[in-house]
């Protein structure tokens, strides 16, 4: 009656899994990889989702990938820094008040069918993105902008206040008018369940078939306007853990893995023939303080107000020991809140305003500023007598981020002060974040090479909305509103740079790390990749498709298959005892059933 | 009516009778090796749960204060390796018994608490519609796939020790449920229970004083299969990500071995220690219950 139920089975079998799957890595042999004379294809590897094909509803980094490969944009994110470059426009003028854009589009440009690529083409997209307000694209143009075309090589931006808009440049793909003109009338949610495949676009690939959850081939575009990329095709293949698709590049199943997890960054460099991108990352992990104000219910901690608190807390903080221990190595120490991606942009904060990991003097800082430890050695604001103790909870979509959360309560005991981890999902973090029911939190942050968004984030105007914990600063709202005005990029730079200098200083959160995307690819399959942007910059389709255009298959050279290096006895007799140990209590349990029969 | 000296004498002979019965069933347990296998397995891993504190310092497996190289394979410094914060895998592994063991007991407590209560009730009103609306509960308890049900209800309430524990307690007091009922339905089908009625004893004494007793037994070898289930199954949340992410138990230990890369990377000294013992403890647990049941279970028990 009471036999051990399917419930311990399962453990066993699954504990008999981690067992076994230890054993596999030398168990499985290299696979020769495709055979020459076929037609050419590049595999790559990723982990993220692949579901809805349709541009319309991009969502998953898998799925802005397939857009960045297919689609082209007016102006392009140049391979080197991500600033404005010509693609289907070959040039764009403003006028003296920046109020009117004057665009000369590429001549011969088609469609993956056949058909020509016009003006009226680009001034339908950015309509249709608009008049539909899809939420990914209908930023890009502010002020409502009217899109003119006077003939089939010219476009018109004309708003009614100044712009550099189109110079962003503006992050909103041209689609074909004569395919999606036919849904005029309906709404996104329709459009987004329209069928793409086969898709009509104008990049190198063009997608041709879709399995969702498994894979995605595109293929070449005859009609490209660009030069002829050597791979026939290219296809998209998901993966369900890291694991796997760690072992499949191994195997050269795949040539490229996209995204691969830090923590398997220690396996990965040791494979034969891989070559791993370490990519400065469009995102960063963000320690936000909470200051009120973001929803009514919303109490913080008080002392987090007392900028002394905030700077002790930075000065609490190894951040480089963070990027070891946690994203092993992979990435740099955070400093200001504009990610070095964004190259001209991003400011290196300078030597002597840099706030250095010093414990001893937090600790001096806080005993100076009259915060006692009480008798747990836990500090007491001296104001109102509370203890130093901080709700921190960390979103399970920033990856670190629990390992992170957990270094930093460590490091900030060692100060008096307590921090309670824990994590929540992204879903829960919105609420958290919107209602303003935390003290601190571990988030991450993304958004566009140009740096207005990441900037808007951190003013008053975005209490209760972008803003993480309303740190509302008059100063620096001011210094907002003025780089706005600017259009010339030279000066624009300097008050930016200033705006990231104020945020350092004035620290309504901690910009903790700068991790690394990581990419790896097998040399002995495919050769000439290009890294956009700059030498540290991502080789799959990410701002640019130019990488797998100059793509192109490597001349074979045969790597002996490469040792897993681990000692494999080892891996034997844990298996042997994990499935022993579970195999002991199934025959115990069929042993007790038979018996009461 | 006895009088006070009779009834006195009556509880002494009866305490005797227990105690040797106790005597003789440690008897019984002592001839069965493996109970005694699994006995000093579980007085191992208690004294290492209950001497944690006093064994690792909490410096040691504090995150931020680890001092050993990130990911180092076992050594004379660390002997079971590090893990990637540089902390003793073999310290965790010390505390982690703790946490297995709190959970497994107080939630096996739990469900054996929900799993005998539901039991008797419904037993002892057997037919009537009490007994037919917890049947009914049971059944579908025990129909429902406990994983599924447990990855939603710990979704739902967040993930902390608590609320693991109260997941594990509401998925596994089914089985019980079903046992006590069946023990209870014979128990009370005999003549001594219809004799304390007889003589005016309410619902409540029945069950409390006459019910209960002979059914403890059954109840108590279930308990100890029941905490082999638990440990397992607060396993099987960490490892999907479901446990509390701050409290240490074994499971947890090998849910950062995973995403921190082990598996890849080869770092064998950070999963399998958890994973044996999780095994070990698990089988301690599974056979001294198989005995428990074999000499507490006079059907079972061999001739």
């Amino acid at each position: 009656m009471w036999r051990l139920s399917p419930r311990v089975l399962l453990s066993a079998f699954i504990l008999s899994l981690v067992g076994l799957s230890l054993a596999a890595p030398g168990a499985i042999a290299a696979s020769p990889s495709s055979s020459p004379g076929a037609a050419s294809v590049l595999r790559v590897g990723m982990t993220s989702g692949i579901d809805n094909p349709n541009i319309w509803a991009v969502t998953s980094v898998a799925e802005w990938e397939a857009v960045a490969l297919q689609y082209d944009m007016l102006l392009k994110f140049s391979d080197k820094d991500l600033t404005a470059a010509p693609s289907l426009a070959t040039s764009c003028d403003h006028s003296a008040d920046y109020r009117v854009w004057t665009c000369k589009i590429r001549t011969g440009v088609k469609w993956s069918d056949g058909q020509p690529l016009t003006s009226r083409d680009i001034a339908f997209s950015f309509k249709f993105a608009l008049d539909k307000n899809v939420p990914v694209f209908a930023g890009y143009f502010p002020g409502n902008p009217k899109f003119e075309t006077p003939d089939d090589q010219t476009l018109i931006w004309r708003t009614k206040d100044p712009t550099n808009a189109p110079m962003v440049p503006a992050w909103s793909y041209v689609v074909p008018e004569h395919i999606w003109s036919k849904y005029l009338k309906s709404s996104l949610a329709e459009i987004k369940a329209v069928n793409v495949v086969p898709n009509v676009a104008s990049g190198p690939y063009y997608l041709t078939s879709a399995n969702p959850g498994q894979n995605w081939t595109f293929t070449r575009n005859p009609y490209f306007w660009g030069q002829k990329p050597a791979y026939d095709s290219v296809e998209f293949v998901l993966y369900t853990n890291q694991d796997a698709m760690v072992q499949a590049l191994k195997n050269g199943e795949i040539a490229i893995a996209d995204g691969v997890d830090s923590a398997l960054l220690p396996a990965v460099s040791k494979l034969a023939n891989v070559a791993v991108q370490k990519v400065t990352s469009d995102w960063w992990v963000n320690l936000a303080f909470n200051f009120g104000g973001q929803g009514t219910s919303s109490h913080p901690l008080a002392a987090l107000k007392d900028l002394t608190v905030r700077k002790a807390i930075v000065m609490a903080i190894d951040k480089q020991a963070i990027v070891d221990k946690v994203y092993y190595g992979a990435g740099s120490p955070g400093d200001t809140i504009i990610r070095p991606l964004s190259a001209f942009w991003h400011l290196t904060v300078p030597s002597d305003k840099v706030i250095k990991y010093d414990p001893a003097g937090a600790n001096s800082l806080l005993d100076a500023a009259g915060y006692r430890r009480g008798a747990d050695g836990i500090r007491i604001d001296p104001k109102n007598g509370k203890p130093l103790v901080i709700r921190m909870p960390v979103s399970d979509d920033t990856a670190g981020s629990l390992p992170a959360g957990q270094l930093i309560a460590g490091y900030l005991k060692a100060i008096g002060i307590t921090v309670n981890v824990q994590q929540v999902t992204a879903g829960k973090m919105s609420d958290i974040e919107s209602s303003g029911n935390f003290d601190a939190y571990i988030w991450y942050w993304s958004g566009d090479p140009d740096p207005n968004y990441q900037l808007s984030a951190f003013t008053s105007a975005q209490c209760g909305g972008l803003s993480d914990g309303c740190f509302a600063d008059p100063a620096y709202d001011a210094m907002f509103v003025k780089q706005g005005t600017i259009f010339d990029p030279v000066a624009r730079q300097v008050i930016v740079k200033e705006m990231q200098q104020y945020l350092y200083d004035h620290i309504p959160g901690v910009a903790l790390v700068y991790p690394s995307a990581i990419e790896a690819y097998r040399t002995d399959q495919v050769a000439g990749l290009t890294s956009v942007p700059g030498a540290n910059g991502y080789l799959v389709p990410d701002y640019s498709y130019t990488s797998f255009v100059t793509a192109h298959p490597a001349t074979a050279s045969s790597g002996a298959p490469s040792s897993s290096g681990l000692p494999l006895w080892i891996w034997a007799v844990g298996a042997l005892v994990v499935v022993a140990g579970g195999g002991l209590v199934v025959r115990r349990s069929a042993k007790r059933r038979d018996e009461r029969e | 009516m006895s009088t006070p000296t009779s009834a006195s004498g009556t509880a002494s002979l009866s305490r005797q009778r227990r105690l040797e019965t106790m005597e003789r069933n440690w008897r019984l347990f002592r001839k069965n090796r493996q109970a005694l296998v699994g006995l000093s397995i579980l007085i191992i891993a208690s004294a290492v749960g209950i001497l944690a504190p006093a064994l690792v310092s909490n410096s040691s497996i504090d995150p931020a204060a680890a001092t050993g190289i990130p990911n180092s394979a076992p050594s004379g410094h660390a002997w079971l390796g590090t893990d990637s914060f540089g902390r003793s895998v073999f310290a965790l592994l010390l505390v982690g018994a703790r946490v297995s063991l709190l959970v497994g007991l107080t939630a096996t407590a739990g469900a054996v608490l929900i799993g005998a209560t539901i039991g008797l009730v419904g037993g002892y009103y057997a037919g009537r519609r009490i007994d037919k609306v917890l049947s009914a509960l049971t059944d579908m308890f025990l129909v429902i796939p406990w994983l599924v049900l447990a990855i939603v209800m710990a979704a739902i309430l967040g993930p902390t020790l608590l609320n693991v524990i109260i997941v594990i307690a509401i998925t596994s007091w089914a089985m019980t449920a079903r046992l006590v009922r069946a023990q209870t339905l014979s128990v009370r089908a005999l003549p001594f229970v219809e004799r304390a009625r007889a003589l005016g004893a309410n619902d409540w004494r029945i069950i409390t004083r006459h019910i209960l007793p002979n059914v403890f037994p059954v109840i108590f070898a279930n308990a100890v299969l029941t905490v082999a289930v638990a440990i397992l199954s607060e396993t099987t949340l960490s490892i999907l990500g479901l446990g509390d992410a701050t409290a240490i138990s074994w499971g947890r230990i090998i849910e950062e071995a995973f995403s921190g890369g082990a598996m890849a990377n080869g770092y064998w000294w950070w999963i399998v220690p958890p994973g044996l013992a999780i095994i070990s403890v698990t089988l301690a647990f599974t056979m001294c219950g198989y005995a428990l049941d074999e000499i507490l279970n006079p059907k079972l028990r061999k001739r």
